[in-house]
């Protein structure tokens, strides 16, 4: 079963490895991103940062998607990451095992906007949000677990 | 409630907050004092202390650069007190994973375990190691 999705700019580094993968108590990580599979040195710097004792996999969305559908999966508890919204929402088409998003990080870029701790979102991001919001129970923006969460209602409201 | 205060040469503590800030976010708090900025480390000890003074019931997290270098020598004294505790060879790493750790009951053994956490973080990377790693590749969920 899938515990938690991240939509993380930086996918896996030393924060959410350290943070989010004892806090939900994951025995996977899925990191589900096209670009990655064209980077075999990108690749192996994420498998560096994996936790001691976790499985990790590294797959394009689409292979995500089937990886995270096979009945095998329903028998362990994973981590899914991402890089953006939109690749958040392209997942959770391809899947219903998706319930619970986390936001974490998105990098500042051309019209975005700072709308929680370190996740900045322009008009398209905006867009895609509310698709997730259709698709999965809850949508939350927190860096750590310790932080307290943001909902994305609260977000939109305020955009 | 704990409070982190970081204390360097040069701006170097300045600069590590900087850091921490930006992958925690602005909620992070901690004061910083570098040597560029307060000139001695007495001075430095004397602000850590006037701090100390505003809230005598907090815990306070102090970490030095450097073991033995002038500034932690100074700031030694402050271990007298009960809730103080001070940790040398200040990386972002353990700052942290200070920063995010849940405070717990038992603060030594919490520092004990992010210690262990932090030095492992400090590695080296280079042709061999690479190469090793490629070859005990696995990819799976199961």
């Amino acid at each position: 079963m899938v515990k938690i999705l991240r939509i993380d700019e930086r996918l896996l580094h030393g924060q959410v490895a350290v943070t989010w993968v004892s806090a939900v108590n994951a025995s996977s990580i899925l990191i589900a991103n096209d670009e990655i599979m064209e980077n075999e040195m990108g690749k192996m710097a994420l498998k560096m940062a994996k936790p001691n004792g976790v499985n990790l996999a590294i797959r394009s969305i689409d292979n995500g998607a089937e990886l995270l559908n096979d009945p095998r999966t329903k028998d362990v508890s994973v981590f899914v990451i991402v890089k953006t919204i939109a690749d958040a929402v392209r997942l959770a088409q391809k899947t219903d095992c998706i319930k619970h998003v986390n936001i974490g990080g998105i990098r500042k870029r051309e019209g975005g906007k700072l709308i929680a701790a370190a996740v900045y979102v322009n008009d398209e991001d905006i867009a895609n949000l509310r698709k997730l919001k259709t698709l999965v129970e809850k949508v939350e923006f927190r860096m750590v677990p310790s932080d307290s969460a943001k909902n994305l209602d609260d977000v939109l409201n305020n955009y | 409630m704990r409070r982190m205060m970081l204390a360097s040469h040069g701006s170097l503590a300045e600069g590590m907050k900087s850091a921490a800030v930006m992958i925690l976010g602005e909620s992070c708090e901690m004061l910083a004092f570098g040597l560029d900025t307060f000139i001695t480390p007495e001075r430095i000890c004397q602000e850590i202390k006037k701090v100390m003074e505003q809230s005598v019931e907090d815990e306070y997290l102090i970490l030095c650069d450097l073991k033995g270098g002038s500034v932690h020598n100074c700031l030694m004294e402050l271990c007298t007190l009960p809730n103080v505790c001070i940790v040398t060879g200040m990386n972002l790493s353990v700052v942290l994973e200070l920063s995010v750790s849940p405070p717990t009951v038992d603060l030594n053994e919490e520092i004990k375990e992010i210690l262990e956490i932090s030095r492992d973080n400090i590695q080296c990377f280079n042709k061999k190691t690479v190469e090793n790693f490629k070859e005990e590749e696995e990819d799976s969920l199961w």
